[in-house]
């Protein structure tokens, strides 16, 4: 009798718009209005839809995910590069997403508390363990809790903007965004700070190929990952465009604190309806949906780690894994390290600024895993064409070099200093360098390292390739 | 024993919720000062009319009582603290972790509000932001 395994192609669908779409950063954009629309569909044309294609193609030919992908076209150092690239920008997300989620909940009960280093500290410790003691009960607690979390603390806020900014218009709040034919749908062009927001952009969408490392939960992964992220895509577009403009309907452009502007869109729409509460039950449905990307993210790239390890280039303590065939060891070694950036990051406000320059190293190796990406797919096209897919993407070629050309000009485009840096423009781009490099060696030299005692699965067993054909679609 | 163990995180979830439910109680977050008084209004004049001259757009006296009421809000709560510049660092980029170059109208419309509802920290507020490169791109 054939057992229905952990994640249903839906639930899949969930996750992977878990890993990028959230309501946190909708302010940031709700900025620009009307041409908000422009900021999220160029990306969504140039970077979304290229690792969509190509994440789906690559996914429903191999297990394992991106370090299968990239290995399997350039060999094991390569590979393990690639979800090294991945990992790092992972464990340097957590401190400065769960800081807006300590954000999000000081504003519920007292906005100064956001300012307090002690309570932002110790709400991301909270948050981080108790997040990582799900994602280690297995794929089906952290599924369960992932997507339900998303349901409630991602779907229900954006729907509620967007059902809340028609009430508010139709019972006679002044939209503060203007009529269609009075809007303008670009930014304003002022050369290369135009340019950096348009690219900077393209990251919006990171994270659409993570979960693909759990594959091998799915039934047949060939025909329900394509699916998956079909639906992903859809839902991730839903919850950025409407909401975003909702948000632009009720707070006018320069008044949008960045860090609470979905909260002061509600708040205008609740007064409105005399339902002030209204507010506070929305911030903690946010509070929710940012657990869940938490505890979406935790276990994707540190499950590719494992299968580094089992290869043979980490060693064998790190492979340890619980009767869950979690990655144990792992995951406490990033909860560690998450752990003393997040001190760092709370407790030291004059370090913060180094951590947005760490940060931004961090995004520019994960750039770097993008184009491996892109490269390994348009190669393993030639050099394995006879692996099964469940899914091609049509125009290879053209959806291969548009991702990867994407890739580079968001990596290149990173290196031009923003705002809020103490350095000048040489000196920031020569520290990123630098950085990058640093953080971007641990793999080659832990590949040096490797012995032979560590390797605990045999090649073929890691890489299995698909068969389109296996198993039943799980609904 | 089994089903109780699976449904475990999602229990603790909703404890979590229930409980800052009760705690965080029925009042909005952006202002906990009182929205429809005098006071409130007069501020959101004065507001509007500090926004006029520094060229940036009036905004519905509703709105603005409704946002900053007589204390500010969160600007005034926040100006020039750590929550400020993670603020800052957050605009106009969805991604965390690639910050770009920020319009100057965002700044120019803190500064307002915070002369007019808190100007004793007006001074840390240009403090936290003078020298930030800045570059017009709100259309």
């Amino acid at each position: 009798m054939q057992v229905k395994k952990a994640l249903s192609w839906s639930t899949m669908a969930i996750l992977t718009a878990t890993a990028v779409a959230s309501v946190r950063g909708l302010p940031a954009m709700a900025v620009y209005g009307w041409a908000s629309i422009f900021l999220y569909a160029l990306p969504a044309v140039v970077f979304m839809v290229p690792i969509a294609l190509v994440a789906a193609e690559l996914a429903s030919g191999w297990q394992g995910g991106v370090f299968v992908w990239v290995k399997e076209a350039y060999g094991d150092r390569i590979g393990f590069s690639a979800i090294w690239q991945q990992w790092i920008q992972n464990v340097v997300w957590y401190p400065a997403q769960l800081a807006f989620f300590a954000s999000a909940l000081a504003y519920v009960f007292n906005p100064a508390l956001a300012n307090n280093g002690v309570f932002t500290g110790a709400v991301i410790l909270i948050v981080y363990w108790l997040s990582t003691m799900i994602a280690l009960r297995g794929v089906s607690a952290f599924a369960n809790v992932g997507s339900k979390g998303f349901i409630i603390g991602t779907i229900i806020p954006a729907a509620g903007l967007v059902v809340f900014a028609l009430i508010y218009l139709f019972s006679g709040g002044q939209s503060q965004i203007p009529p269609v034919s009075q809007a303008t749908f670009l930014p304003a062009w002022t050369g290369i700070a135009s340019i950096v927001l348009i690219v900077s952009n393209f990251l919006s969408y990171a994270g659409m190929e993570m979960n693909a490392v759990h594959v091998n939960e799915m039934d047949n992964p060939a025909k329900n990952f394509p699916r998956a992220i079909g639906l992903a895509t859809i839902i991730i577009l839903l919850v950025f465009i409407f909401p975003t403009l909702a948000i632009s309907v009720g707070v006018p452009s320069g008044s949008v604190n960045l860090t609470q502007g979905v909260l002061q869109a509600f708040d205008v729409f609740f007064a409105q309806l005399g339902m002030p509460w209204g507010t506070t039950v929305m911030a903690l449905l946010i509070v929710v949906g940012i657990l869940a990307s938490v505890v979406t993210w935790i276990p994707g790239p540190s499950k590719g780690l494992l299968m580094v390890g089992r290869e043979g280039y980490l060693p064998k303590w790190l492979q340890k894994t619980n009767d869950q065939d979690m990655q144990v060891n792992i995951m406490i070694v990033q909860g560690v390290i998450v752990t003393v950036l997040a001190l760092f990051f709370a407790l030291s406000p004059s370090v913060q600024s180094v951590f947005w320059i760490f940060s931004a190293m961090a995004v520019q190796l994960y750039l770097i895993m993008y184009m491996f990406m892109f490269l390994a797919a348009m190669r393993l096209r030639k050099t394995k064409p006879d692996v099964k897919r469940g899914f091609r993407t049509p125009y290879m070629g053209f959806f291969g070099w548009l991702g990867f050309l994407a890739s580079l000009l968001a990596f290149l485009i990173g290196f031009v200093e923003p705002t809020g840096t103490a350095a000048n423009q040489v000196t920031y781009t020569l520290v990123l360098i630098i950085g990058i490099i640093v953080l971007g060696v641990g793999p080659f030299i832990l590949y040096a390292l490797r012995k032979p005692d560590w390797k605990t699965v045999d090649d073929k067993a890691q890489s299995a390739e698909i068969s389109p054909d296996a198993g039943p679609a799980a609904e | 024993m089994k089903d109780r163990r699976k449904n475990l995180p999602i229990l603790l979830l909703g404890i979590l919720i229930i409980a800052a439910l009760l705690f965080g109680g029925c009042s909005g977050p952006t202002s906990t000062s009182e929205k429809s008084s005098q006071q409130a209004q007069q501020l959101a004049q004065q507001l509007n009319a500090n926004l006029a001259a520094a060229g940036l757009s009036e905004v519905p006296t509703s709105i603005l009582t409704t946002l900053y009421g007589e204390d500010g809000g969160a600007t005034c709560v926040n100006a020039g603290a750590s929550q400020d510049r993670l603020g800052l660092a957050q605009f106009g980029s969805y991604a965390i972790g690639r910050r770009v170059i920020m319009d100057p109208k965002i700044l120019e419309f803190e500064k307002a509000v915070i002369s007019t509802y808190c100007p004793d920290k007006l001074t840390a507020f240009q403090d936290a932001t003078s020298g930030l490169k800045t570059a017009p791109t709100i259309p």
